[in-house]
């Protein structure tokens, strides 16, 4: 019976062409021995995985795929620097609540910030099925809206609609869910947010009232607008790093630059609420990211090559 | 190649290949038996993982066999999958022993049952 409800559903059509006329047959067969003693929900099970590998193919974000490898390279540090934004989100929101500035978070605010950090718990305990779930119901919190307008600035919710994105859209087979691959994701996480949540804590317990409109003295200024640009110098670290180990896919730890990008939409940490991003920032923070993209990829290239060449010379030690 | 840790899936069917080349149905009965019937891998899982596993050079197409009047691949490990799986054992085993060790020192006495426990 289940075999025959896997049947009137739509399959070998969702493979690409010439994958469909290589290996359609052979999973069909497979398909069919597997489904023939089970109940219906494991052969709705078997047809909805085998049709999600099939739209992944023909989308070219397999694993397989050098899209699909650069995605699931970058997946880790992209979900670790929403999480980071997510907690900067809500210690700057709990601030301007303490504070009295009628500035209080919605519903929908926190739907849209509080799910990025229990997104990163679930990868750091290697769930990663997990972390996709509170990653789209993020998504879907920026998307709905479900508690009338987030105070969030459009730029914000922008920037964690595209990283959620990319989460979501990486396969997640090719995740490296390694002990050590999660550690990165965490420690980017906590680099990244730590000194942003600071600097919150900081500029809101100082001008409460009106956080938005502070006129600072350069010697303030410079370095606060410094701070937008932390998160992707974090993110290009990890760029370097990978970029440099030998021992990791090149496509895919080329990927991690895609967690570099989208910071191209940062604000100062203090800024999340209510402040549009203008032309001029989108060009200066552009500027910034693109050129720590350069030297990231440049010092990892250099690191990879030196250390291969440590490797194949007689009698070298790998140090790094 | 990474020498990251497996995930589960990848270990089961290097595991699946690791004394003789198999097609895929075959494998899929082969992690039920390797699992002790604990895991069931599904159709989408085990041809996500062998293609993956083909791309990065650790499975290779044994042969190609027409059965029924379909074209059926036999999958075997290559000489790099061998070396992985052989890894990761060593991992998983380094681990199990770290753990028995540590339970003894705590005064506890792992069960090993038949298996004998880690080599």
């Amino acid at each position: 019976m289940s075999g025959s409800l896997v049947r009137r559903l739509p399959l070998r059509g969702l493979y690409p062409v010439a994958y469909r006329a290589a290996h359609g047959e052979e999973i069909a067969a497979v398909l069919a021995e597997s489904v023939q003693d089970a109940d219906r929900r494991t052969a709705v099970r078997e047809w909805a995985v085998l049709a999600a590998h099939a739209l992944r193919l023909r989308t070219r974000l397999s694993s397989r795929d050098p899209a699909g490898r650069a995605l699931a390279g970058a997946a880790p540090f992209v979900l670790a620097g929403g999480a980071a934004l997510g907690a900067v989100h809500l210690v700057a929101g709990f601030l301007l609540w303490r504070s009295g500035t009628g500035v209080v978070p919605a519903l929908g605010t926190v739907a849209q910030s509080a799910p990025w950090v229990a997104a990163l718990l679930g990868a750091a305990l290697g769930r990663w099925a997990v972390a996709r779930a509170f990653v789209l119901v993020a998504v879907v919190a920026v998307v709905v809206q479900p508690a009338g307008p987030s105070l969030s600035a459009d730029s914000l919710l922008q920037l964690w609609a595209a990283m959620g994105g990319l989460v979501l859209l990486a396969p997640p087979d090719g995740v490296d869910l390694s002990r050590r691959g999660r550690s990165r994701a965490v420690a980017c996480s906590i680099a990244a947010g730590l000194p942003m949540c600071g600097i919150a804590a900081i500029w809101l317990g100082l001008w409460p009232e009106d956080f938005a409109n502070v006129l600072f003295p350069p010697s303030v200024q410079v370095p606060l607008d410094a701070s937008t640009a932390w998160p992707a110098v974090v993110m290009a670290f990890a760029l370097l790093l990978h970029l440099g180990d030998p021992r990791v896919d090149r496509v895919q730890a080329g990927g991690v630059a895609l967690a570099v990008l989208p910071w191209v939409a940062m604000l100062p940490p203090p800024l999340y609420y209510n402040t549009p991003l203008d032309g001029h920032d989108l060009l200066r923070d552009g500027a910034v990211v693109l050129a720590l993209l350069a030297a990231a990829t440049a010092a990892g290239v250099l690191r990879r090559r030196a250390r291969l060449a440590g490797a194949v010379r007689p009698g070298a030690s790998d140090l790094a | 190649m990474t020498d990251r840790q497996l995930q589960e899936p990848t270990r089961l069917v290097l595991t699946a290949l690791a004394d003789a080349p198999r097609h895929g149905y075959a494998i899929l009965q082969e992690v039920l038996a390797i699992t002790d019937g604990r895991t069931r891998m599904l159709t989408g899982t085990l041809y996500t993982a062998l293609d993956r596993l083909l791309q990065q050079g650790l499975v290779r197409v044994d042969h190609e066999e027409v059965v029924n009047g379909r074209l059926r691949r036999s999958f075997a490990l290559t000489e790099q999958g061998q070396d992985t799986l052989a890894g990761e054992t060593r991992r998983l085993r380094a681990g199990a022993d770290e753990a028995e060790r540590r339970l003894a020192l705590g005064g506890f006495r792992p069960a090993l049952g038949a298996n004998g426990g880690t080599a």
